[in-house]
């Protein structure tokens, strides 16, 4: 009998070893090295990529990931800097995936890889990125305990908002809304909101229109759109310091009690309970007047990109894969996606609490979803320079340094500028070699 | 003796020829300049440098029209590519003319080399001759460029009976383009160097002239790795390059310029950077002089003050900028805080102007007066002895003693402080991009800061470059006044 059971034993063994032996990996001939360049801007995502990374590291011993993001420049400054200097990186975390596209230096991803996902959005037919998240709504974390206190309620209309800045600045005991302005791109969070809600919303081909002379951003809808989001500042609604502090501080500013709200995306929910976790906080979106919502989502051209060069690299080639596919396993994935409070883009099962779960029912519940105004490609792709003068702009409504008017103008001029070699409707800057 | 005479004699003809051969390489490289249609393929064959352009320019017009007859352009219509030959037939004759004066200048200086004087009286108009072929060049390149937008402009018109033509000439999306070679420019300057040797006098017991053609190997290498990338430069102004694709470098003409000066953001980077500058310059060397003068002076701890003082321009900028960032932060920021002790309100530093510009200004004060405090610490202390005792037994006080003699023995230092900190002025970087990232909106940007941005972060290379170029004229002129002015008055000192 003993006998007998160790032989089942055995056979079982082989029979499951049969399998692992069938998909067996294909590794590098040598070991390699893959520089690396993370998209992230805040604490929390680049704590995420370094545990991924030395993960990996010691799961594939012979690759080495070397992160070679700067610390102090945007996405695209950095990955240019690296580029004038020879050092473009093998494996990125991809932003303005048609620039780069254009410009060569990023290869078309395996098809291996992109069956990995769901819904992968193509540039020009071809897929040259592994999107990593699905975006959720942006919307207002704010205090619950200082809300039931006051007896203040979510707002359901943007008159409600306004009513309930001005209760909170009237109380005294915090800044109503605190905003991260010394870092450019966390303008983008309530630019980005407001943009929706009144200008795509208004005419959903606006970026379009402009190229081919339709619209202006003088019109009388967009200085409608951008008189109300600077009135948020220019009312008082938002802490006074908010042009030096960062987009990594505005956390601790709602856990600390020195302001009640903040915009921005789901993956604030993480920040806030490193920052506090007995902290106890809630979760709205903006509506319009009319109590209708218009979101941001969907999967956009973000994700995994490799290089031209790694791709030439038969070596670096596969490395890239297996870094691509062990981000994308389920365990990692799993625990990429809770610790960001990102909505994946496979199937795995995501535990994710209340926060997400309401944000993607507020998705579903939106009139409209979108793509963020400086993820979108096709004939409203904006020129790269325009975004970041953009916010740059909303700086300086926000001071009140410009008047919405003359800041628009400035806009409209700069527009008039870039689209001079850039414009997509005409093909004007768009050369695909 | 007479054979060792006879053997230098051979070895200096020897190392004479090489160098011809290198003038040949760097003179006749203008050749080459008008290289164009690249990536490009015409229907009528038109291809290669200018030469060729002269004689197709001969026979594009008859081309063209005869295109546009078969197109059967409707009546009053006008053909989208007209002029465009004659575009091409001035850049064809001028590619040529300057080619044939830069030959007949060659000549003369090739013949010289050997001993030969050709040009005689006659080598005063080589820096004439000179500028006459870069203007050749210039004419030539800028029609060019308006028949290869005709073209490009003509194939962007969707209308039937002008896409026929356009069909017909051209062919494909690429752009025709400029193609300027690395050794164009090099000929160039190799040429103008000639001209610039021709102007010098031969002088009996002076160092020969012809000896002065052993620069040239070190100002090829020079040429290579400073002046030609510092050309490229002012090239890339002229196109709409993005910084990473080679397709987007077209040649715009003075597009990038004419934008620059309308922009009110490059107004107001000027303003900024003329400002800083100027407070920058005047304050820190008031400060610093103080800070020597005082260091000069004091009895005890003389070498704790003078480390203490020269401590910050140990920091780099960025590490600088970070510390006040976080001092000047409004809500967390140890100033702030110690306001807030004392029942102060607390102050906007880098959230508003002008403050951001002011503090800008305070932290470039604060890091930077330590330097130039040695250097006057150092004109002070050599100033003689002899000097202050003199001016002591002639009943000077204290302070006519340091307006009448110690300040004036300090000129040598003030021309050099102040030609340095006018030109740090003018280039402050790090401390911006730290403290303020050229906010609150585009408020504290510089011309160097709003350089970097536009180039590097706004992918608008070309754009930027022309940018460098305009701060390298002001830089250029401010300098020269500033050295010019103070070189003046050092000698009257």
């Amino acid at each position: 009998m003993k006998r007998l059971i160790a032989l089942m034993i055995a056979l079982m063994m082989l029979l499951a070893a049969v399998p692992a032996m069938a998909e067996e990996q294909i590794l590098p001939s040598d070991d390699v090295t893959l520089t690396f360049f993370a998209g992230n801007g805040d604490v929390k995502g680049n704590e995420v990529t370094e545990t991924i990374i030395a993960k990996f590291e010691e799961e594939y011993p012979m690759i080495d990931v070397v992160n070679v993001t700067p610390t102090s420049s945007s996405f695209s400054e950095g990955l240019k800097s690296l580029d004038a200097v020879g050092e473009f990186p093998d494996i990125m975390e991809a932003r303005d995936v048609p620039m780069w596209v254009r410009a060569g230096k990023i290869a078309e991803v395996d098809p291996e890889l992109i069956a990995l996902v769901n819904n992968p959005p193509a540039f020009n037919g071809k897929h040259y990125c592994v999107p990593t998240k699905s975006d959720a709504p942006l919307g207002f974390f704010y205090n619950k305990a200082y809300f039931a206190e006051k007896g203040f309620e979510e707002p359901k209309t943007y008159q409600e908002f306004l009513d309930l800045c001005e209760a909170i600045k009237a109380d005294g005991q915090m800044a109503p809304i605190v905003v991260g302005a010394a870092d450019i791109w966390h303008m983008g969070f309530s630019w980005m909101t407001w943009y929706i809600n009144y200008v795509t919303n208004t005419d959903p081909d606006f970026i379009k229109h402009l190229y081919t002379g339709e619209t202006k951003w003088t019109d009388d809808y967009v200085v409608d759109c951008f008189t109300k989001y600077a009135d948020i500042f220019l009312k008082g609604y938002v802490e006074e310091g908010f042009m030096s502090t960062s987009d990594s501080q505005i956390a601790s500013f709602l856990v600390t009690g020195k302001a009640a709200m903040f915009i921005s995306g789901s993956h604030m929910v993480a920040n806030i309970k490193d920052a506090d976790p007995s902290f106890e906080f809630g979760w709205f979106p903006l509506y319009n007047e009319d109590g209708a919502l218009n979101t941001w989502g969907g999967a956009g051209l973000n994700g995994w990109m490799y290089s031209v060069d790694c791709a030439a690299d038969e070596d670096k080639l596969i490395a890239a894969k297996l870094f691509i596919e062990f981000y994308l396993r389920d365990d990692n994935y799993a625990y990429v996606c809770s610790t960001m409070s990102m909505l994946p883009v496979t199937n795995v099962v995501v535990d994710f609490g209340e926060h997400v779960n309401e944000m993607v029912e507020v998705q579903k519940a939106s009139e409209t979803v979108e793509q963020g105004w400086n993820s979108k490609w096709g004939e409203n792709e904006i020129p790269t320079a325009f975004r970041n003068f953009s916010y740059k702009i909303a700086q300086e409504w926000a001071t009140g340094t410009k008047t919405i008017e003359q800041g628009l103008q400035e806009m409209q001029t700069e527009w008039d500028v870039e689209t001079q070699t850039f414009n997509p409707v005409t093909g004007v800057g768009i050369v695909t070699e | 003796m007479q054979s060792d005479k006879k053997r230098r004699g051979i070895w200096q003809q020897a190392v004479r020829l090489a160098l011809s051969m290198l003038l040949i390489m760097c003179f006749l490289m203008p050749m080459f300049t008008m290289s164009a249609w690249k990536n490009v393929t015409l229907k009528n064959g038109l291809k290669g440098n200018g030469i060729t352009m002269l004689s197709a320019a001969q026979t594009i017009d008859s081309q063209l029209a005869s295109i546009v007859r078969k197109a059967k352009l409707e009546e009053g219509m006008t053909s989208p590519v007209s002029g465009a030959g004659e575009k091409l037939r001035v850049t064809g004759i001028a590619t040529l003319a300057g080619l044939i004066v830069s030959a007949v200048m060659f000549l003369m200086c090739f013949a010289e080399i050997l001993g030969v004087n050709l040009a005689g009286k006659r080598r005063r108009l080589f820096p004439i001759l000179a500028l006459v072929v870069v203007a050749l060049m210039g004419l030539g390149m800028w029609n060019f460029t308006a028949f290869a937008q005709t073209i490009k402009d003509a194939a962007a018109v969707t209308d039937e009976a002008f896409a026929k033509i356009t069909g017909k000439l051209y062919q494909g999306d690429a752009v025709p383009e400029m193609k300027i070679s690395v050794w164009a420019y090099l000929g160039i300057l190799g040429m103008l160097a000639m001209a610039a040797l021709q102007l010098l006098p031969e002088k009996k017991g002076a160092m020969s002239r012809s000896l002065l053609w052993f620069v040239v190997p070190a100002l090829t290498m020079y040429s290579c790795f400073v002046i030609f990338p510092a050309l490229s430069s002012v090239y890339l102004g002229f196109t709409s390059y993005d910084g990473i694709t080679e397709a987007s470098m077209r040649f715009i003409g003075l597009d990038n310029y004419r934008n620059i000066f309308a922009s009110a953001r490059f107004h107001s980077a000027t303003f900024n950077t003329i400002c800083i500058a100027a407070v920058f310059t005047v304050f820190v060397n008031v400060i610093a002089l103080m800070l020597a003068v005082a260091v000069d002076k004091v009895r005890w701890g003389k070498n704790i003050f003078r480390s203490a003082f020269y401590l910050p321009v140990l920091i780099s900028g960025i590490i600088a900028g970070f510390i006040w960032r976080i001092m000047f932060n409004y809500s967390f920021g140890v100033i702030n805080y110690v306001f807030g002790l004392l029942g102060m309100e607390s102050v906007k530093f880098i959230d508003a102007m002008p403050n951001a510009l002011l503090s800008i200004i305070f932290v470039l004060l604060w890091k930077n007066a330590g330097y130039y405090m040695v250097i006057y610490l150092a004109a002070l202390q050599s100033i003689s002895p002899d000097l202050l005792e003199a001016a002591s037994i002639d009943g000077a006080n204290g302070r006519q003693t340091f307006f009448h003699v110690t300040l004036p023995m300090l000129a040598g230092s003030f021309t050099i402080n102040l030609t340095l900190a006018l030109i740090n002025g003018l280039k402050v970087y790090d401390e911006i991009a730290i403290l303020t990232d050229g906010g609150p909106g585009f408020s504290t940007e510089t011309i160097t800061y709003m350089i970097y941005k536009v180039a590097f972060g706004e992918m608008r290379q070309g754009y930027g470059t022309a940018m460098a170029v305009i701060l390298f004229l002001i830089i250029l002129v401010l300098g020269g006044f500033q050295s010019t002015m103070l070189r003046k008055r050092e000698v009257q000192v």
